[in-house]
């Protein structure tokens, strides 16, 4: 019973952990001293064996849900895609682009330092994309 | 002891905002602001980004942001005289400890700042922002 238990807490809490992580971000600032616009466009994501995608942040522009499901939307067209639709409907010109995408290959057992040693079983992706509107 | 492990585990915790200028050859800033926070949402520490480079920590607010770090932006090309910024770029790292139970987040900001010197080559590179005179 208590085994039972135990499993249903470790998938409720990897469920949380799936959603909670995958989540699509667009981050605004102005430069006072330039008069610019300074954005960071995010997006993260789970896949099992490195491919298939669990969940992720919806990059869609009118999304029902903050995640998506077995869609991939960790791409750099979908969030170049969506800087670029925040840069037009602004009409503002952009410069200074630049990626920055980050991948864990290596999953580590829930409450330990180790990941499971063989790797891309779970992996956690993020593309983030940052640049400057004038 | 108890002390000792209650300060210690404070000062991990704690957040930190740094803006560090580098000189050699071109005027580099880099900023960052961290802070942690309880399952995934709830801030517990974060940096201080009207004090950068000082101990001082904001708590049960949320100062990771990539407003704050454009304002501590804004005051180092105030401080440091530059006529113009070119490659400003920033990130975010995330950095979980116990599945969501703690979360480090932690938000990276670099620019390059242009001197009058500078302004040369960079016209010839094609460099238009240039600040309004009274920065």
């Amino acid at each position: 019973m208590n085994y039972k238990k135990t499993i249903l807490a470790i998938v409720t809490a990897l469920s949380a952990t799936i959603c909670l992580t995958g989540c699509f971000t667009i981050d605004t600032a102005d430069v006072h001293t330039t008069g610019e616009e300074h954005v960071c466009v995010g997006n993260r994501g789970w896949y099992l064996f490195h491919f298939i995608p669990l969940a992720c942040g919806n990059a869609s522009e009118d999304p029902l849900m903050p995640w998506v499901f077995f869609r991939n939307d960790v791409t750099m067209d979908k969030i170049q895609h969506r800087f670029m639709s925040y840069a037009n409907f602004y009409g503002k010109k952009t410069r200074d682009m630049s990626y920055y995408t980050q991948e864990s290959v290596l999953f580590e057992i829930p409450g330990t330092d180790f990941p499971i040693p063989i790797p891309y079983i779970l992996t956690y992706r993020e593309v983030q994309l940052s640049g400057v509107l004038k | 002891m108890k002390r000792v492990a209650i300060i210690l585990a404070c000062a991990l915790l704690g957040g930190c905002a740094t803006v560090t200028v580098s000189r050699d050859g071109a005027t580099m800033v880099n900023i960052e602001n961290s802070g942690w926070y309880l399952l995934n949402f709830i801030p517990i520490a974060s940096g201080n980004p009207a004090r950068p480079n000082s101990c001082t920590t904001r708590l049960f607010s949320k100062t990771v942001t990539l407003e704050n770090n454009v304002k501590m932006l804004d005051k180092v090309i105030r401080d440091e005289g530059a006529v113009a910024v070119r490659d400003i770029n920033s990130f975010t790292i995330d950095e979980h400890v116990l599945l969501i139970l703690l979360k480090r987040h932690s938000y990276h900001t670099s620019a390059q700042l242009l001197m009058k010197e500078d302004m040369v080559d960079a016209k010839a590179e094609g460099v238009s922002t240039i600040l309004p005179k009274e920065f």
